[in-house]
């Protein structure tokens, strides 16, 4: 029989994961499931709740299938927050891949009651100011800047920033009064909250060091509505998950980009590229983070230092297969 | 019984106003931070949207009590007083079961999330408490208007006159 | 049963219940409960209920709503609001509705400040509803007035919708906000006229003063600068990025408190009626958000709002006609439904498609803009037009004295001028997208 799944998430229609990942993958699983497996994408929350609250929609059955940032819940997926420390990643894909092993390995009884079907970072964040640029850490010092995760807050907080908590569809016209100097996102969601008219100054940073920043997705399904699908359809949903696919959507996110940026150079705004040497104080500014997370996790009773030591091998394996 | 329930929501719309002020004086020190010394109070975002449903949760026992939610008397004004009231009772009995059913699965949610270590952003305050301190003014709320519904059937017998809103 | 009949179902349950005097807020929240029920399996009712409150609680763009509260009760209990009216009522007290006129003024500026028109009407009705009162005016006019001025919070930038439409289209909030700058003071404007007509109709609505002679005038004058100042504050702290809109309400709430303590005119009594005040009118409104959540919920399982949109976009006429059908859908829609839910229902549906369509050969971003401010206009009538008019409610649990109905009645010519006023934006669009040409 026909079976239509409730596929909840953050994003508007017109918005890259809407169009190159969602969209795409409900069809995927429709034609190959000859037109049994159905989705009813419910877009911009709307079926209720908050972001945050997805992981428990899922869990509880609300909601069938959902792609959310466990970064939303803070404390409440200790393990994967590893990808969310600074200066880890470098790729999304290669991110993507590492996420995925890590994930299977200690991550996976973070998510009772649920079925992770991929997941993913995005690719590099960078920081975007209004009326100064930064080059070196001295210009971080007074900046009210707007920070996305538990991470980034404590991230610009060491480096001299202040940072300003908000939601994201708050930026705009805080930017644009000035009530925030700057903030960091990846490029992808500028566009969409048409960000780059309101910055002028874009620091990058150099691409032989790690991003200065990532977040995590989850792709997930509610596992009772995965068991309660006969063999066949099972099988249809294994075919559109796992790692392969998380890598797939890695990619996505990594060609995201282009556009993006190029948007910000034709409207002329100032592009500065941080120098390794310069990040290299950053990233020794920014070293307590470490330990804290270790000893955040260690205290939970997780092998913290071990399982920092696996992320960081795994992004370099997939680093270099690249 | 009344009575207990009118003073219990009384002293909870008094709290519900200190919250508000609270969070409102603790906002304008951010924001003064901010413009003396580049440094807000950290979290501030979240003690507003913690401090304000908190705030609006103890207030909603007090608007049941004064009946303030807002009903539509157009069409049922011209039917005699004992059927209104009727309906009153009605009325007040399905925003109880709403507000009862809502205090039952926000503690429910709460448990959930204390279980899910789930914790604020910046400040990593427990998020269950989010979820817990809006309990009790829901769950008065559904008290004070379950008893509103019987205090109607009983007006409903004895053929009283509707009462204004604002009044008990 | 198919969802769309249950989503059938789910209307006219909601418009029984209201009609026999069950709380809006039950009235929504029982057939929508009921709905979601019959559409899920399991306990999914009882699951996304656990969610709901928090949700909608914690909502940041809302918590203004009891911050601006608590500051029009200081205003009001603190002597604050009576000096504004008192002021008012030495300029424009001869003139013929006057006062109205000066209400709808103070919402504008208000609404320059708050982009919430829920938090509008409540703030101005606690000011100006006890003072038109006491000059005499009718509760029709005055609830109306109030409840219509109350749309300018909306109407006039800052604005949540705007901001929200800005969100799901991926649209400039900046290039937004200066396009609705135009129709906001026309809006006000029209409003003014609305006061001027029905009092000229009506006299027995409004009473005129005797002219106040010009020195007393200026005396009023002084007693204000108070108010002058908090708001002075709040209007230069927000576009001068101080602080943001909602930090704004907590700087206004404080602000006024304190200039009302300067008065010596509050005392335990006022701070105790303003708390109580506060309690009420928030507690109201957010009730009726929590009914409306269930009801949003259900009626996005159902897609009947999104089929309705779908179905509206391929009808075989041209484009022009086809935003006119929207527009008097959202009209419909709007009267049944909490305006934020509708867009976010309907827009992804609608926006790709009226992006498709050939409107007076706007460019792509010209053409989200106006659809934008087309679609905000609607949704200002959305909040005065019965029977679900959230503005309506929020001034008649102010003033409690005027039956629902009445304000109802003196709405009618108000909303005349916001259809005319749509209607305009609809064959001019450079009325509302002018100043953008000239700002960017
Ligand atoms: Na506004
Ligand atoms: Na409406």
């Amino acid at each position: 029989q026909e079976v239509t799944l409730k596929f909840h998430h953050i994003w508007n229609t017109q918005a890259m994961a809407s169009v190159q990942v969602i969209q795409p993958w409900c069809e995927k699983i429709a034609k190959d499931s000859g037109g049994k497996l159905k989705c009813q994408v419910l877009p911009a929350m709307s079926g209720g709740g908050t972001p945050p609250q997805l992981v428990d929609r899922v869990k509880d059955g609300v909601d069938d299938l959902i792609i959310t940032l466990p970064g939303y819940t803070a404390g409440r997926f200790p393990a994967m927050e590893v990808f969310e420390l600074p200066f880890m990643t470098n790729s999304a894909e290669a991110g993507a891949r590492a996420a995925w092993d890590y994930l299977q390995k200690y991550a996976l009884k973070e998510f009772p009651g649920t079925k992770v079907l991929a997941t993913w970072v995005h690719d590099e964040g960078y920081i975007h100011t209004r009326d100064k640029p930064v080059k070196t850490l001295a210009d971080f010092k007074g900046l009210k800047m707007r920070a996305p995760t538990r991470q980034t807050n404590k991230l610009l907080a060491l480096l001299g920033a202040s940072p300003v908590g908000m939601p994201l569809p708050a930026i705009p016209d805080a930017i644009s009064k000035g009530t925030i100097d700057g903030f960091v996102l990846p490029w992808e969601p500028l566009p969409s909250l048409k960000l780059q008219e309101m910055v002028k100054y874009h620091a990058e940073t150099d691409p032989s060091r790690p991003a200065l920043y990532s977040a995590v997705f989850v792709f997930a399904m509610n596992q009772a509505k995965y068991d309660s699908l006969p063999p066949e359809l099972k099988k249809v949903i294994d075919a559109n998950s796992g790692a392969d696919y998380s890598r797939q959507v890695g990619k996505v996110w990594d060609g995201s980009q282009g556009a993006a940026r190029k948007a910000a150079q034709d409207r002329g705004n100032t592009f500065h590229l941080v120098p390794a040497a310069e990040l290299d104080h950053w990233v020794k500014a920014s070293a307590p983070l470490y330990d804290s997370w270790v000893g955040e996790v260690t205290g939970r009773g997780m092998p913290g230092a071990q399982m920092l030591q696996d992320a960081r091998d795994l992004l370099a394996k997939y680093r270099t297969a690249k | 019984m009344l009575l207990i329930l009118q003073r219990l929501a009384h002293l909870f719309a008094w709290l519900g106003g200190a919250v508000a002020c609270g969070v409102a004086l603790m906002t304008v020190s951010s924001v003064t931070l901010r413009a003396a010394i580049t440094q807000p109070i950290q979290g501030d975002v979240e003690l507003t949207q913690l401090g304000i449903a908190l705030s609006i949760s103890l207030c909603l026992p007090w608007a049941q009590l004064r009946r303030a939610n807002i009903i539509v008397d157009f069409f049922t004004q011209r039917l005699p007083d004992r059927v209104n009231h009727l309906l009153d009772a009605a009325g007040a009995l399905l925003l109880a079961l709403m507000c009862a059913l809502l205090a039952w699965r926000t503690s429910v949610g709460a448990v959930g999330t204390r279980e899910a270590f789930e914790t604020t952003m910046i400040l990593g305050l427990p998020m269950w408490w989010a979820y817990a301190s809006l309990a009790p003014g829901l769950a008065l709320t559904a008290l004070v208007a379950g008893v509103q519904a019987q205090r109607q059937l009983r007006a409903a017998a004895d053929g009283s006159p509707l009462p204004a809103q604002g009044e008990h | 049963m198919d969802a769309l009949t249950i989503g059938l179902l789910m209307f006219v349950g909601m418009l029984i219940l209201m009609a026999l005097r069950v709380p809006i807020a039950a009235a929504m929240f029982v057939p929508g409960a009921l709905g979601y029920w019959a559409m899920t399996q399991d306990a999914a009712l009882l699951n996304q209920l656990k969610g709901s409150a928090v949700a909608r609680l914690t909502v940041y763009d809302l918590s203004v709503i009891p911050l601006f509260l608590l500051m029009g009760q200081f205003a009001t209990q603190g002597g604050l609001s009576r000096a504004l009216f008192q002021a008012a009522a030495a300029f424009v007290g001869h003139i013929r509705g006057g006062l109205a006129m000066a209400a709808v003024l103070s919402a504008a500026a208000f609404g320059a400040v708050c982009g919430s028109s829920v938090a509008t009407s409540a703030t101005i009705t606690q000011v100006a509803y006890p003072e038109m009162k006491a000059h005499g005016y009718h509760g029709r006019l005055a609830t109306a007035t109030l409840a219509s001025g109350g749309t300018l919070g909306i109407l006039i930038p800052p604005s949540v919708p705007l901001v929200v439409y800005a969100i799901l289209t991926e649209q400039n909030i900046a290039k937004l906000f200066a396009a609705a700058m135009v129709p906001g003071l026309l809006a006000m404007l029209g409003y003014i006229a609305v006061i001027a007509v029905v009092c000229r109709l009506q006299p027995e609505l409004a009473s005129p003063s005797a002219p106040t002679p010009w020195p007393q005038r200026w005396q009023a004058l002084l007693g204000i600068w108070p108010i002058v100042v908090v708001f002075v504050v709040v209007f230069g702290g927000i576009y001068g990025g101080l602080f943001s809109p909602t930090e704004g309400a907590a700087v206004g709430a404080v602000g006024t408190f304190l200039a009302a303590l300067l008065r010596r005119e509050l005392d335990w009594a006022g701070i105790r009626r303003s708390f109580m005040g506060t309690a009420e009118t928030s507690a109201m409104v957010f009730m009726i958000f929590l009914g409306a959540d269930m009801m949003n919920a259900s009626l996005a399982l159902t897609q009947m709002p999104k089929l309705l949109a779908d179905w509206m976009v391929h009808l075989p006429v041209a484009p022009l006609a086809i935003i006119a059908a929207i527009m008097v859908l959202y009209v419909v829609l709007g009267c049944v439904m909490d305006e934020l839910s509708m867009m976010l229902l309907t827009i992804p549906v609608l926006f790709p498609a009226v992006m498709g369509l050939d409107l007076w050969g706007l460019n792509p971003e010209m053409k989200a803009i106006w659809f934008g401010i087309l679609v905000l206009m609607t949704v200002g009538i959305g909040m005065t037009a019965p029977p679900v008019g959230l503005n309506v409610y929020v001034v008649n649990s102010v003033a409690k004295e005027v039956p629902m109905a009445e304000t109802y009645k003196g709405v009618m010519p108000f909303l005349l001028t916001d259809v005319a006023r749509t209607v305009a934006m609809l064959f001019f669009p450079s009325l509302c997208l002018g100043l953008i040409t000239l700002f960017f």
